[in-house]
């Protein structure tokens, strides 16, 4: 037990680089800085959840069942840690980079695996505080509840993510023992995380008979949400006083979890060599090769790094994707009454169609951890002879040939359904478009100004870094200077054509701001890189 | 070939990592740098190589200053660090090709290259198969095989020894003679003082940042093995 609690402990203190917090050091005050604003967005997370939640509640009361907020939080926790645990478990329980320091210490690889497991708990407790903590403050709002109900609902803290943790505990196991290509497996990740993704997302836009029928809604909530995860009813009416239920609950959570450190402790040394052993080609000989420019090979590089890093395509893809999720959101909601021409003035609705785009667009960009990514290889870019502007290309032409082809679908998916006019439809690639090159530059001026190339885990740089948030934030005030521009043409000047010309100066303008801004202190950071 | 002049480099808070550091290697030279752990070694290496900025002094490569010239001193260099971290998720081979096609190397000249060293290092039957899969001693045989392809005029490399199996080892040291007797110029950072003693023209010793011997060999040496003067100059200087 003091094993596990010693691994723990440096795990965690690893993982979360807790000694730069302590240490007097330049990064120290950085750190300090990051962790404020990262408690401050995530307070407004928690709040913006709560808001959701409340939303939600005031349909369930319409509909006679307020107590179903409960049942929300408790599958919006399980399926949160499903997707914030699939990620990171095979690289954390069988790939670890500690995997043999860990191995060669006195200790038993139950210990190893129930310290890694734990710390991959943690994670998701944390991620209890939006969405479970929500809605159980929501619940004590709406409906009675007594002594019994917080303790059965502060010990269930404990249990409901274990079974979705050993969920994905298994299947990574599983995808480590089956010795196939990694091409496949990030394909397969990959294929898997979309899927996912659009049910979700498909899912919740049947929220739109919330106002129409309140009832109708509530059951169709309860029959999915009981659908979704077999054990959640179980915790819900457990937590409500069925205790023989909250038992169920409690040994299906728990044997599992319990069951898994058993199995994979006698077959950890396995799971982590089949892993490699994919990688290896039998009778491989040597043949001619293709040569290519520079730039091309930098390019190649670039590419194989996003198409070969699934949770780096996962994260950045979605808000392109989501763009394309909520046109036909838009289209499918507002072509029954739009009738260009009388009600509404299609100009006006594809500058709404544009506005829409290019939040999504610049919502993600694959440049602004780009730099981080590169790790303790940054030496190979760094000591070879490739321009600096080079180098920059490579990584803000990844984030251009994603985004791009689904602006393009966008305007396409635009054009047919709305039937738009040449001109709207050229604005529609247009706009977004540069501002989706601003943001990749933008992107990777952030991660200049905010390196780091010392992540243990890739997810880490993808996830949470400084000049991801940053970013986000330069999307948001690309946004509101998109929302402004639109409203001094259209409501303060009450013309669409200078609506128009405003939105295109703007994007010109930031777009060519980025670009200075890049091309000169981007390159003279980047000279001063050290790793 | 490489000329480094009063380098100084500090990291943080005014700790000096290399102080007013001064050394020419000419062509056809193979210059060993030692010293302890920490000393400062690799901090001037990454300075030469352009990894790292350095706020005093001049390097330069044939005639070429790395901070006015930065490309054209790379082109003419090839690098290995210590514990060189590759590409992971990339084979071998995409490796090289991606190294070549960042050099420009030819078709003929890289595939004759690979060929040649990879059949040396007995990797070969190892270049379709994904690097994380490398033991370390394979890493640095892969990447030594990046930059033997190259040609380079100056190799620099960062304790090149460690992790090679014995015949690598050697296989490396006669490179290493064959490419000096072409007029390729190699700098490298060892504590394997045997080897030094053994494979070079000139030798400097770094302690806390600060050159405190340079010279030939023999200069250095006197009529004393390199491990006594070493020891000598670490424990009284």
């Amino acid at each position: 037990m003091r094993n596990f609690w010693t691994i723990l402990k440096a795990s965690l203190i690893n993982s979360f680089a807790i000694n730069k917090l302590f240490k007097k050091s330049q990064n120290r005050a950085r750190s300090i800085i990051m962790l404020i604003f990262i408690g401050i967005a995530g307070l407004a997370m928690m709040a913006l959840f709560g808001v959701y939640m409340y939303v939600f509640e005031t349909a369930f009361v319409a509909g006679g069942k307020p107590e179903i907020i409960l049942l929300v939080g408790i599958v919006f926790w399980s399926l949160m840690s499903v997707v914030m645990t699939i990620a990171r478990a095979n690289g954390y329980l069988f790939k670890a980079k500690d995997f043999e320091m860990l191995m060669a210490l006195p200790v038993r690889p139950r210990t190893i695996i129930a310290s890694k497991l734990v710390s991959l708990l943690l994670v998701n407790y944390f991620i209890m505080l939006y969405t479970y903590f929500p809605a159980l403050v929501i619940y004590a709002i709406f409906n009675p509840t007594g002594v019994l109900f917080w303790v059965l609902a502060v010990v269930a803290i404990l249990f409901i993510p274990l079974l979705p943790v050993t969920v994905c505990g298994i299947l990574a196991y599983l995808l480590g023992l089956i010795p196939i290509k990694r091409k496949l497996k990030n394909f397969a990740t990959i294929i898997f995380s979309l899927v996912f993704i659009f049910v979700v997302m498909l899912g919740s836009m049947g929220a739109e008979v919330i106002e129409s029928d309140p009832q109708g809604f509530t059951d169709s909530i309860v029959n999915t949400l009981n659908k979704a995860y077999f054990l959640a009813p179980y915790a819900f009416s457990g937590i409500q006083g069925n205790i023989n239920h909250f038992f169920i609950f409690v040994v299906i959570s728990a044997v599992p979890f319990v069951g898994f450190i058993l199995l994979v402790s006698h077959n950890y040394h396995k799971a982590n060599t089949t892993t490699v052993s994919g990688d290896v080609v039998k009778d491989f000989k040597l043949t001619e090769t293709k040569v290519v420019g520079q730039t091309e090979a930098i390019f190649g590089k670039e590419i194989r790094k996003y198409f070969g890093t699934p949770m780096y395509l996962l994260n950045t893809i979605v808000g392109p994707l989501l763009s394309l999720v909520m046109l036909i959101f838009l289209i499918t909601k507002t072509g029954e009454f739009i009738n260009f021409g009388e009600e509404i003035d299609q100009r006006l609705f594809t500058l709404i169609i544009i506005g829409l785009i290019t939040f999504m667009v610049s919502l993600t960009s694959t440049t602004s951890c780009s730099l981080s990514l590169e790790g303790k290889n940054f030496w190979i870019i760094k000591s070879a002879p490739i321009p600096t502007k080079t180098v920059f290309m490579g990584k803000i032409f990844v984030n251009i040939i994603i985004t791009l082809p689904i602006i393009v679908i966008d305007a396409i998916i635009a054009a047919i359904f709305l039937k738009l006019d040449l001109f709207s439809v050229l604005m529609i690639v247009l706009i977004p478009s540069l501002f989706a090159i601003s943001i990749s530059l933008l992107g990777l001026y952030a991660n200049l100004l905010l390196p780091r190339f010392d992540y243990d885990q890739e997810i880490k740089a993808i996830k949470q870094s400084m000049s991801v948030l940053v970013t986000m934030a330069f999307s948001f005030v690309i946004t509101i200077l998109l929302v402004g521009a639109i409203l001094l043409g259209f409501v303060v000047l009450s013309s669409v054509s200078l609506a128009y010309l405003f939105v295109t100066l703007l994007a010109i303008i930031v777009t060519a701001i980025s670009y200075i801004l890049i091309s000169t202190h981007g390159v003279k950071l980047y000279d001063q890189l050290n790793c | 070939m490489l000329e480094i002049k009063n380098l100084s480099k500090t990291y943080t808070k005014g700790k000096k990592a290399v102080d007013n550091v001064s050394l020419v290697i000419d062509s056809g030279e193979i210059f060993a740098f030692i010293g302890h752990n920490g000393a400062g070694k690799t901090t001037t290496i990454k300075c030469v190589v352009g990894i790292l900025d350095f706020e005093a002094g001049e390097i330069c490569i044939d005639g070429l200053s790395v901070k006015k010239n930065p490309l054209e001193c790379k082109r003419k260099t090839a690098y290995i660090p210590d514990n060189p971290d590759i590409y992971e998720s990339l084979t071998g081979i995409q490796y090289l090709n991606f190294i070549s096609d960042i050099y420009q190397i030819s078709q003929d000249e890289r595939s004759e290259g690979i060929k040649k060293y990879a059949d040396m290092f007995e990797i070969t039957k190892n270049l379709g198969d994904i690097i994380s899969s490398y033991s370390h001693g394979m890493k640095q045989k892969l990447a030594l095989i990046s930059a033997l392809i190259r040609k380079p005029k100056l190799l620099i490399l960062d304790e090149p020894f460690v992790g090679l199996d014995p015949k690598a080892s050697y296989q490396v040291k006669e490179v290493m003679k064959e490419m000096c007797a072409e007029g390729t110029s190699i700098f490298f950072s060892t504590h394997v003082l045997e080897v030094a003693e053994k494979l070079c023209n000139k030798v400097a010793i770094i302690k806390n940042g600060k050159i405190i011997a340079v010279g030939t060999m023999e200069d250095v040496r006197g009529n004393k093995s390199l491990e006594d003067v070493f020891l000598e100059l670490e424990n009284n200087a």
